[in-house]
Order: structure tokens, then C-alpha cells, then sequence
């Protein structure tokens, strides 16, 4: 299968999860290096100065928009790669023509979603916000991550928009899609693990999917997460990267009010996805 | 899934790699697979000797002139790494 | 707009220093030293004047670069300016703005400078470059790594600044790998100045609006202008937590060097275009034998700066 093969998803919605299950599967047997997951994350900076052949931190904010999806045309396009991360919407950024990658570059995406009364708290917890400040961001359609006027980050900005309408612009795009509820690769690893491995191409016995997902178990994340460390764990909730990675932990969560705001933000798309319990 | 190369084969580098040396030591990279390889100081007199197409039996035969060593070892020392050198494509086995 | 044929004069300032070239520009530069070499020609020119919209059988490398297999180049950054590298002694600037806006000379000394230096045969490293006990010690890697920072901040210990974001080696120097003095000049954005005390108050934006500066070490007439040996690369890169087991400083085998070192060769693509993988990689060799190469990893927040930049001065006169 020729084309980007993207691991798209809302952030703090187990995309990294499924680079750890991806990772395991490459790889075989034995426990699972958590500093050394397979993948490139989509806005890396370092892709776009190599594509671009310029430091894209000398670029504005809008010029580094309208180039990204003309980044990945001035690079000839992976023969057999692994899947890319992104947290981007499905839409043209600010100063954009076109979405962040070329339509008729991709070739099988992942969409994985999850609850976003899940999602908030993990949300808060990863960029050291308040409950409430994470959910009025997940409601914000302008909503954008990686930028800084002060500094250089090492993502170009993302539009992430917000949860409703990152979900509908994947789900609408018209791209060759899979779409995967985070709730049920957790209730029913294997046929969901299987999907996403066929979507991307792979047919893996079923042994070797099982054994990707032992050692992509969350507890086991987590001790390795504590131990070790993460990498890719942010300044704000430092090693703290992998939650407990449970559905339905909101009912602890948030308060009564906080969740009827999260319903009354996506109430229709959470319908449409069966969160609506 | 690796085959082992037979004496009568010829081998040389392959065209698209790059080779760069340390000390004496050679270090490739394959530029289609973007892997890079260190060779010790064995590996890289090989290395030298394929400069030029020959068959693995002269290889050999020259190896075991240049080293002490049971021959049969000496063989099976080069042909795993011939093989590992065209797994990485960085020779050209015909 | 000087025609194309328009001859350069010596500008008031006289003739510039870059890079081991005697610089005659139409545009003002204010970051380089004066040129008190030997009265000899210029090696390099910088016209102000037309460049065309498409050269002549190029290839478009990225939407903002063409290239030609005559090595020829043309960048163009809308709204500022357009470059053409026309040979290793001429690059003709057509500027959109003030000619004597930072904005131009922050693509000039970019890619427009890591292609000549292409162009030139030498080897341009993605490195910021100081002088430590008469050595060169590059600190290498991608934008944001925090090689200007931590250049600055070595500068701030009485160490001389020999290079910015693009290292010019030398690896065919008798006696081994020499770097080509550039200019006093790092660029920095707010949050590094402000984490080593420094404000933004009258200094140059490295572009309109953004709030990345130059920042400009007093007296370029003083700017020590010999190469020098390359004596250590850190290859540099931040990170947001400790991970355990990891030194901050780890001495690299020769095959983690030179496939760290190739990570960081300066406009790769146009160089693998012009036929030049095969001896930028030789060239990794030579550097790689005769210095030593470190992996060094920083924290994001830029805390334990001061124990970094003592491992670096210790590491260059050792």
C-alpha cells in the first residue's frame, strides 16, 4: 500500500499507544524500549527543514502553514514506511490552502477516538491546565498546539480545532479510513488491533498481535514510564505520559457540571459515536 | 530469510553506497536502506579487495594467505560477512 | 537596481570578511568584519539586481528552491527577497523590502551561505561554532536544539564566537579539519535571552514580527579571522525529562559519529543533487578521526546549563 499511512487522532486519545502496539509488532517478542517507539510525529520540525531546505523557525507562522502540505510534495513519497503521528485536523490551517498533508499523498489513515470526558483529564494533566481550562479548550475550533511566540518548539504549529470538529473532519475528509474507538482496542484488543494492522497493510498472526499487546500493556507502560522515563512525556506533567489508561474513569473525574459541559460542547458527535451513557 | 553464498560467486561493492573511513577502519552506510555498518580491521582488507569484482574462492584464498587461521574458519568467517554485506546491500553478488 | 552587468565598488566600509573570502557587497552587512586580508580580488560578490523567475533546467528542490546541475541556485522567500547563486564568486540579491532589512540577511547567511559553501567544496555543519582554548568546539544539530544558546552562553564565559547555525569545514587543511571563522553574530529568541539575563531592547529582529533577535558581540573589527582546528562536536539535542541511565555528555563510537555527524550535513538535499554524498561522507571521516564527537543532551528548560557548558570547556582541553 503506497501513500502516508497516518496514525490521526484528538491528542491524549491513544495515538502513542498505538505506535507502542505497532512498535511491538515490528519488533516480536520481549519487553517493549518506550524511549525507542517506531514513528515520525507528523509537525516535526526537522522533516519540514529537510523537505524544505530552509530553517523553517526563520518562517512566520503562516508561511510555515501554507508550506507543510507542500513539504511532503517536494519529498518523494515513502515507499514502506511506519505509519506517522499527527494531532492535526483534517482542515487548512490559518495562512493554509489545503489541509496539513496532500490529498493524493495519503494512503491509509487510523482514526482512533476516544470518549472526551476521558479525554479532559488527561488533557489537563499533560499540559498542566485546569479541568475546566481543558475543557473550554476541547470546545475551541481555533485551538492550535505547538506554538510559541517566545521560543522554538520542535513541532510546527498544529490545528488540532476542537474535539467535535477534529472527529467530523476525519470522519468527512474522504480518505481511506479506519475508524477505531479507543474504548474498544481496550475491550477487545485483538479483532481491534488486527484492524488497525490491516488498515496500514499488515496481517500478522494472531499470536504475534496478542503478544504486541501484552507488552503494550498499559501497567507495563507505566512502570517503564517510571523507571526509565519518557521522552516524549511534556515539561508540565514530567514521566507522568501514560495515564491509567482505563475507559469511563471521567465518572471519578469530573464533576456533574463538567461532564454535562463536555455533552453539551459534542453532544452530537458524542452521540453519533456512542458516547452518550 | 539469509542463503549463504557459494565459492563460485563473484562479488564487488554495490554502485550506490557510501563509504567513509576512521582510523583505518571503514564505516559504510547503504543509501537505500539509510543503515550504516562499521567494519573492523579484517573486515575492512575485505572491504579493500572488493574494490574490483573476484569470486568468493579467490577471497578466500587470499585471506588465507594474508591471516593465520584454519582455513575452513577463515572461509566461514568471510562468507558471513559477505552475506551480511549484501543483506545490506552494500555489495553486489553475481 | 544595478543592471547585470553592474560592477560592485567597494562600499564605504570596504571590502568584507566571510568565511576565509574577501566580500565585496551592494547590500549592507553590518555582522561581518572588515576585510585585512591581502590585496587580492574579491572572492565573492553580492549584486544587488534582477533574478530571474526560473533558471535555466532547474529542478525544484522545495516550493521555495530551485536548483541546476551547473549548481546554480534560486531562493526565494516571498515578501523578502530572491536569491541567485550564480557561481562560487557571485550571488545576486533581488530584495522586496528595505535592502537593508534584517529579514534579507537572515536567508543570505542561511541557505543562501550553506549552498556556496556547497558550491565552494567544503563541508557545512549544522553547528554553531566557539573558540575554547584555541580549538574549534562545534555544538551541532536541528533548529531548536539550543546551539545558539548554549553558543551565547559560552561566549559569556570569555569564549570567542566563530560561527552561527552553519559550521564551514575544512577537512582537506594540512594538519586536519579547520573551521572557517563566519561572523560575531548568534540569533536568539526571547526565552533564551531572557533565561541568561538578556532583554530584546534594540536589537534586530530576525524577522518582522518574530520575536527571534541578533544578537551582534561588539567589535567585528575585532573578530579573530584565522581558522581553526576542529578539536570536538557535540551533537547537541534537548530533552523534556531525565531519562535514567543516560549521561548528559557520552563520547560516541566512530559509526554513532559518523551517522550523527551525516544527520547534520546543511542542506543535504541540494548536496546529494550535486553529486556530493560521496565526498561529504569521506569528509565525515576525516572529521571523525580527528575529533572527538559527543552525543549531549540538554534539558527543554535549559536548567543545568552551567554543569553543561563546564563539560563542554573540559572536554575541549582535555
Amino acid at each position: 500500500m503506497s501513500g502516508l499511512h497516518l496514525i490521526a487522532s484528538y491528542p491524549r486519545s491513544g495515538n502513542t499507544w498505538v505506535r507502542a502496539l505497532l512498535t511491538a509488532l515490528m519488533r516480536g517478542d520481549g519487553p517493549l524500549d518506550i524511549n525507542a517507539l517506531e514513528g515520525p510525529i507528523a509537525s516535526d520540525r526537522s522533516f519540514f527543514d529537510n523537505a524544505l531546505e530552509i530553517e523553517t523557525s526563520d518562517l512566520l507562522p503562516d508561511e510555515q502553514r501554507r508550506l507543510r502540505p507542500l513539504a511532503h510534495r517536494a519529498v518523494p513519497p515513502p515507499g514502506k514506511s511506519f505509519p506517522i503521528k499527527t494531532h492535526d485536523a483534517w482542515l487548512p490551517a490559518p495562512g493554509a490552502a489545503e489541509p496539513p498533508f496532500p490529498r493524493e499523498a495519503v494512503g491509509a489513515v487510523v482514526l482512533i477516538i476516544r470518549d472526551p470526558r476521558d479525554v479532559a483529564p488527561s488533557f489537563a494533566t499533560y499540559y498542566g491546565v485546569t479541568l475546566d481550562e481543558a475543557i473550554a479548550w476541547m470546545a475551541r475550533p481555533e485551538l492550535s498546539i505547538g506554538n510559541s511566540t517566545q521560543g522554538l518548539r520542535p513541532q510546527l504549529p498544529q490545528l488540532v480545532s476542537s474535539w467535535s470538529a477534529h472527529t467530523a473532519s476525519w470522519l468527512d475528509s474522504g480518505l481511506n479510513l479506519t475508524r477505531v474507538r479507543y474504548e474498544d482496542l481496550l475491550a477487545d484488543p485483538l479483532p481491534t488491533f488486527a484492524a488497525i494492522a490491516r488498515a496500514f497493510g499488515q496481517s500478522a498472526p494472531a499470536d504475534l498481535l496478542a503478544s504486541a499487546i501484552d507488552a503494550s500493556r498499559f501497567d507495563r507502560l507505566q512502570a517503564a514510564e517510571s523507571s526509565e522515563g519518557f521522552r516524549e512525556s511534556s515539561p508540565e506533567a514530567p514521566n507522568r505520559f501514560f495515564g491509567a489508561g482505563t475507559a469511563g474513569g471521567w465518572r471519578q473525574r469530573l464533576t456533574a457540571a463538567q461532564a454535562s459541559r463536555i455533552l453539551r460542547d459534542h453532544g452530537p458527535m458524542m452521540r453519533d459515536l456512542g458516547y452518550d451513557d | 530469510m539469509r542463503s549463504t553464498l557459494s565459492l563460485t560467486d563473484t562479488v564487488s561493492r554495490a554502485q550506490k553506497h557510501l563509504a567513509t573511513e576512521v582510523d583505518g577502519n571503514f564505516i559504510l552506510m547503504s543509501i537505500e536502506g539509510g543503515t550504516y555498518c562499521g567494519l573492523d580491521e579484517i573486515a575492512s582488507d575485505i572491504w579493500r579487495r572488493l574494490a574490483r569484482p573476484l569470486t568468493v574462492e579467490a577471497l578466500c584464498q587470499a585471506m588465507a594467505a594474508n591471516y593465520r587461521g584454519d582455513r575452513e574458519q577463515i572461509t566461514a568467517d568471510v562468507l558471513e560477512l559477505l552475506a551480511s554485506l549484501r543483506d545490506q546491500r552494500l555489495i553486489d553478488v553475481g | 537596481m544595478s543592471g547585470e552587468s553592474g560592477r560592485v565598488t567597494a562600499g564605504p566600509g570596504g571590502d568584507l570578511f566571510l568565511c576565509g573570502w574577501r566580500v565585496r557587497s551592494d547590500l549592507v552587512l553590518p555582522e561581518l568584519a572588515p576585510w585585512n586580508g591581502d590585496e587580492q580580488e574579491p572572492d565573492l560578490t553580492i549584486r544587488i539586481g534582477a533574478v530571474p523567475a526560473r533558471l535555466d533546467g532547474a529542478l525544484d528542490v522545495s516550493p521555495l528552491l530551485q536548483v541546476t546541475s551547473q549548481r546554480q541556485a534560486r531562493l526565494s522567500i516571498d515578501g523578502v527577497a530572491s536569491y541567485w547563486l550564480r557561481s562560487s564568486h557571485e550571488i545576486v540579491v533581488d530584495p522586496q523590502m528595505a535592502a537593508d532589512s534584517p529579514d534579507i540577511r537572515t536567508f543570505l547567511f542561511g541557505t543562501v551561505l550553506g549552498l556556496l559553501v556547497h558550491r565552494r567544496g567544503l563541508m557545512p555543519l549544522h553547528a554553531s561554532c566557539i573558540r575554547i582554548g584555541g580549538k574549534g568546539v562545534a555544538i551541532s544539530g536541528m533548529s531548536g536544539a539550543g546551539k545558539s544558546t548554549l553558543a551565547a552562553a559560552l561566549t559569556r564565559r570569555g569564549h570567542a564566537l566563530v560561527s552561527d547555525d552553519i559550521c564551514v569545514i575544512d577537512t582537506g587543511a594540512v594538519g586536519g579539519p579547520v573551521v572557517w571563522p563566519a561572523f560575531p553574530r548568534v540569533k536568539l529568541w526571547q526565552d533564551s535571552l531572557e533565561a541568561m539575563g538578556m532583554g530584546s531592547d534594540g536589537l534586530e529582529a530576525n524577522r518582522f514580527g518574530q520575536r527571534k533577535y541578533y544578537l551582534r558581540f561588539a567589535g567585528a573589527a575585532d573578530f579573530q579571522t584565522a581558522p581553526v582546528p576542529l578539536k570536538a562536536v557535540h551533537l547537541l539535542r534537548a530533552q523534556n525529562v531525565a531519562l535514567s541511565g543516560q549521561a548528559d555528555i557520552q563520547k560516541l563510537s566512530p559509526m554513532a559519529a559518523v551517522a550523527g555527524l551525516n544527520d547534520q550535513i546543511y542542506r543535504k538535499r541540494t548536496a546529494a543533487i550535486w553529486g556530493r554524498e560521496g565526498e561529504l561522507f569521506k569528509a565525515i571521516g576525516q572529521i571523525v578521526s580527528a575529533a572527538d564527537v559527543y552525543r549531549l543532551t540538554r534539558r527543554s528548560d535549559f536548567s543545568q546549563l552551567d554543569s553543561l557548558l563546564r563539560s563542554i570547556e573540559d572536554d575541549a582541553v582535555s
